[in-house]
């Protein structure tokens, strides 16, 4: 390994020294500022690597990473989103008291995770990253130890997350053994080659399950209908800077891996393109459905990002560089959509400390705090897919691109699930701004913090930006996509 | 004159309302006097173009003002406005009705003054925005976008189960709305598969060449988003109680205006987008349009409250629309563009009244109506003009609209004229009942209740001198829509009648793949389930479509028309007399 190499290697390593350097800290010092500025410290520079590393881009590490300007794109919305969770953090870790250099260490831990699966062009990258990921992962829900349901929804994801890594491993050991290849896209590749001739040669069987283990051991992590079952109690149990990490940082670097090991062969050609289209409608329709049912806004938005994975997938069906370009598209929306989200539950939840997770603690809050209701509201329409926000045009993209490929019906199936979903968007909106509030409590517009205020401001500014002016923002997706999926 | 008078009748209310909310924080009567200005400043814009236009409308088939920026051009979509005689009409009943709803709610609303207004200022560009577009995408856009903050206006400061109210609109709205999106996408690709031109561009989209079956499928993804606003039995079950609900500037751009853009939606996109589908389907839509014509008005008379009533009165009334739009002939697509117009007016005024109503004696309910005449003498004076209005008295423009409706169906479809022409006698009941019930009998209610203010007075005036000026002096408003209409129904010749099944293959795999997800391939209109004697017209309407409509003169044959039929002036001349 070369010295340019460390070079475009460095924003996976800053994050990595920077979270080690907490960690080593905290052993002397307890002040939750510092710990604070060197995560955000960290964050932003590993974006400035980031933003350096365009200049070297596409270099392969060894044969495990590829730094390619697809990579960066999802590394840049990676840090850049869980940056702002770590200023969210700050207050919400405050009120409760707890010691934060092991919460901002595992944040750094969970980013380089999150960077090596987008980075990640070799199963082993994707396993170590992933495991990265979760490990830190495990720690950081079950934060709040002295909260049942924390360490509940810790144990559930310790379990689930366990079990679906062995799915994956499985999956790649069987992979490797059809085809005698760990790299993503000549293993994806030579799946698509076996599958045509199941039954009649040995490998082919084994490509097969390989593939279908592997798949199982992506839905679990990106919850798909039916393996979605972790997720509502570990979005409610999580703090909620957590379950915002796990919703956006998470769901967006599996997907990137997911689309550059799958995107350049289709998931048609794998073979499996019946199975999860059924996956997708199951997904799609599931989700909304059982968030109609939801008391509780992050149950309500855990079942939302189920309902959301499933329009994802519907991209990824329908495949190709429209397939692609939607699908990252998409994921770029909803990350800054659900972060928002997030980050106004999170502020909430700094202010006593109980979290605000269910519905009722909203009401009324459209006047009695003006500006962060009207954030929730921003992203609760872009989530619902309503102009003129991010998610509409995110929606249209995936629309578009399954159409475009002739899935019609999946397209359809997606704008009924959509459908169903805006009852459940609206009650959380009816809940701000329609309903009495019971105890009207003093009234203080802004978020504690000034920095938190700025960041949610960031945030909306730019869901709406998205929605109404998305050219410059397909073309970064188009640049991102055009590497692995040249047109 | 300026294309940017386009933008500037979108962006003005939009920046009014803005304003309303940062003034409204200081004091209500600054956002109440900020919209006011916006509105008029509206008004104003509307007039310069009526005016400005009145040499060059009737000449011009296409538009006669565009604006054209390039907004995404990943997807082919512009920021297209444009305007022509049809839509100009409808601009300035936007620019009026919103005016009156800023003045209507100037007393009624005390709570979130300055948010109240930016809800009823965004309806208003919004609405503006979708009679304006000429690009799907945008039409799109600001087809959702006008629905949001109706949904506030209803779900805030509705009257008691307005939160229900609120969420049923939306969800109707949205899911029909969902549909229309796939339709457009769907229609894009085929465009764009068939021509190597992807463009949103709605002129461009005119004459896309789409087999029969598939076609009919995206036509109808237009057709449930317009049929849910107009709206036709039996999708109008959201339409009773966001009226009812909805406060009086609700009730008033609801009734007034959004309904309008169903219509508006049917005539200048669903139809000349799918000329064939819609012959194909258009004895289902004038029957249904029929049903809903005497069903509203059945059901408006069995009412025990005010609004209701009226709501379900536009149920009746919007039904003359879709009729007119399945018979696809001018002069009842004039008669519709005034139906509509008209119907905005009174049925605005309408529920302004109820409002007044409520506002006074805090009832909508008939049992505690009755008498208001001696009490309120300038109240009922007007509500007993509107309601003449609305039951199509001669000398107000719904019964040009109805006239001209029935007039230019009758060739086509002597029947279903008939059932229409049963409605109006039953809503006419209906109006009267409601008439009697508020205002004349004993008074049920002791309360001493104020007559109109003067800016109630000016509310209600405005509206009633549309009216009258629609019912006395229709001619220039139906010459101002006639070319654009003229010009519709000259692009809407099916393509090729004899060989239907030109198909494109991006459609062929997506019809395909409909199949997969087992949804029933679109059952044959003229099927054994339609009785023989109603499928007489759908052969007869489709002929209309291709310019040899038998029962009309010559003259108003599609293909070639640019002048109202003779039998319609001699319609309009004994109503102006």
């Amino acid at each position: 390994m070369s010295g340019a190499d460390l070079w475009s290697l460095a924003p996976l390593i800053v994050p990595a020294l920077a979270g080690t350097l907490v960690m080593l800290l905290g052993g002397f010092n307890a002040n939750r500022r510092l710990h604070h500025g060197l995560a955000v410290g960290a964050l932003a520079a590993a974006l400035l690597c980031v933003g350096m590393a365009y200049g070297t881009a596409p270099r392969t590490v060894t044969p495990l990473l590829i730094i390619d300007s697809y990579a960066l794109f999802f590394l840049t919305l990676i840090y850049a989103a869980t940056g702002l969770l770590a200023m969210f953090a700050r207050p919400y870790l405050a009120v409760r008291e707890k010691d934060t250099d092991a919460f901002y260490a595992l944040l750094l831990f969970a980013a380089t995770g999150m960077g090596v699966l987008a980075c990640s062009n070799h199963f082993a990258a994707l396993f170590l990253g992933l495991e990265i990921l979760t490990v830190s992962l495990y720690t950081l829900i079950g934060y709040l130890r002295e909260d049942s349901r924390s360490l509940e929804a810790a144990a559930k994801y310790l379990v689930l997350a366990a079990l679906s890594s062995s799915f994956l491993l499985f999956g790649i050991a069987l992979v490797y053994a059809a085809t005698g290849t760990l790299l993503l896209n000549p293993a994806f590749r030579a799946i698509a080659d076996l599958a045509p001739q199941f039954g009649q040669q040995a490998e082919a069987a084994w490509a097969l399950a390989g593939g279908i283990f592997l798949f199982v051991g992506f839905a679990f992590k990106l919850a798909l209908v039916p393996f979605h079952m972790w997720s509502p109690d570990v979005y409610q149990g999580a703090p909620a800077p957590v379950t915002a990490l796990i919703a956006t940082g998470s769901k967006g670097a599996v997907l990137a891996v997911l689309l550059r090991a799958v995107g350049p062969v289709g998931l048609g050609e794998i073979g499996g393109a019946a199975g999860i289209t059924v996956l997708a409608v199951l997904t799609m329709f599931g989700g909304n459905l059982l968030a109609l049912l939801q008391d509780d806004l992050k149950r309500l938005l855990a079942y939302s990002s189920v309902a959301h994975l499933g329009y994802v997938m519907v991209a990824l069906l329908a495949g190709g560089v429209a397939g692609a370009q939607a699908m990252t598209f998409y994921v770029l929306a909803y990350v800054l959509t659900t972060l928002g989200a997030f980050g106004v539950v999170t502020i909430l939840s700094s202010e006593s400390p109980c979290e605000a997770d269910s519905l009722a603690a909203y009401r009324g809050i459209g006047w009695r705090r003006p500006w962060l209701a009207a954030t929730l509201a921003v992203m609760i329409l872009s989530l619902a897919g309503i102009p003129p926000t991010a998610g509409f045009l995110a929606k249209v993209a995936v629309l578009g691109a399954a159409i475009e490929a002739g899935r019609l019906g999946l397209a359809i199936a997606m704008a009924l699930a959509s459908g169903v979903a805006i009852y459940f968007y609206l009650r959380v909106i009816v809940v701000m701004y329609m309903q009495e509030e019971e105890d009207a409590t003093e009234a203080s517009s802004l978020p504690s913090s000034f920095a938190n205020a700025v960041a949610l401001l960031v945030l909306v500014a730019l869901v709406i930006a998205i929605g109404l002016h998305p050219t410059p923002w397909f073309e970064a997706v188009r640049v991102a996509v055009a590497t692995i999926l040249p047109a | 004159m300026s294309p940017q008078i386009l933008t500037a009748l979108i962006a003005v209310p939009l920046t009014g309302g803005g304003l309303a909310v940062i003034l409204g924080r200081r004091s209500d009567d600054a956002a109440r006097w900020v919209s006011l200005l916006a509105a008029l400043l509206t008004v104003a814009l509307a007039a310069t173009l009526w005016f400005g236009f009145q040499e060059t409308l009737p000449a011009a088939q296409g538009p006669v003002l565009e604006q054209r920026i390039s907004w995404i051009p990943r997807y082919g979509i512009e920021f297209h406005l444009a305007l022509d005689g049809l839509n100009l009409l409808f601009v300035i009943l936007t620019a009026c009705l919103g005016t009156v709803a800023v003045l209507i709610s100037w007393r009624e609303v005390t709570r979130a003054v300055g948010a109240h207004y930016l809800c009823i200022m965004a309806t208003v560009a919004g609405i503006m925005g979708v009679f304006l577009a000429y690009d799907l995408f945008l039409f799109y856009f600001f087809w959702e976008l006008m629905l949001v903050p109706m949904y506030f206006l209803i779900g805030v400061w509705g009257h008691e189960r307005r939160i229900a109210a609120a969420i049923k609109f939306m969800i109707f709205t949205m899911v029909s709305g969902l549909l229309l999106l796939v339709a457009i996408l769907t229609l894009y690709y085929a465009h764009g598969a068939a021509t190597g031109n992807y463009t949103m561009d709605y002129t461009r989209l005119l004459g896309t060449q789409i087999g029969l079956s598939t076609a009919r499928w995206i036509f109808l993804g237009f057709v449930a988003a317009f049929a849910v606003k107009l709206p036709l039995f039996p999708l109008h079950t959201w339409l009773p109680d966001a009226h009812t609900e909805a406060p009086t500037a609700g009730s008033i751009l609801l009734a007034g205006l959004l309904l309008k853009t169903g219509g508006y939606g049917l005539i200048r996109f669903a139809v000349p987008l799918f000329p064939d589908a819609a012959a194909s389907l258009a004895t289902p839509l004038a029957v249904l349009g029929v049903i809903g014509i005497i069903y509203g008005a059945i059901l408006a008379y069995s009412q025990r409250d005010l609004k209701r009533m009226v709501a379900y009165s536009s149920v009746s009334h919007m039904g003359f629309v879709m009729l007119a739009v399945a018979v696809w002939q001018i002069t009842a697509l004039q008669g519709a563009v005034m139906q509509m117009l008209a119907h905005g007016v009174a049925t605005g005024a309408m529920f302004a009244i109820a409002g007044m109503i409520q506002e006074r004696l805090h009832t909508r309910d008939f049992s505690e109506l009755g008498g208001l005449w001696s009490k309120v003498p300038k109240l009922s004076a007007f509500a007993l003009l509107f309601v003449l209005a609305s039951v199509g008295l001669p000398g107000f423009g719904n019964f040009v609209g109805e006239f001209l409706i029935l007039l230019g169906s009758f060739p086509v479809t002597p029947m279903l004229v008939a059932g229409g022409v049963l409605g109006i006698v039953l809503g006419t009941i209906a109006m009267l009942a409601l008439m009697q019930r508020t205002f004349y009998g004993p008074s049920r209610n002791a309360a001493v209740i104020a007559d109109l203010s003067p800016r109630e007075v000016l509310a209600l005036g405005i509206l009633a001198v549309a009216a009258v000026v629609l019912g006395l002096l229709p001619q220039p408003f139906l010459r101002a829509a006639e070319p654009s209409l003229a010009g519709i129904i000259s692009q809407s010749i099916p393509f090729n009648p004899a060989d239907p099944e030109v198909g494109l293959d991006v459609l062929r795999t997506a019809a395909e793949n409909t199949a997969d997800f087992s949804l029933q391939p679109p059952s044959d209109p003229t099927g054994a389930e339609i009785a023989p004697a109603s499928r007489v017209p759908v052969a007869e309407s489709a002929v209309g479509l291709t310019g040899t409509n038998p029962g009309v003169t010559t003259e108003s044959s599609p293909g070639s028309a640019h002048a109202i039929p003779a039998s319609a002036r001699a319609g309009n001349e004994e109503t102006g007399s």
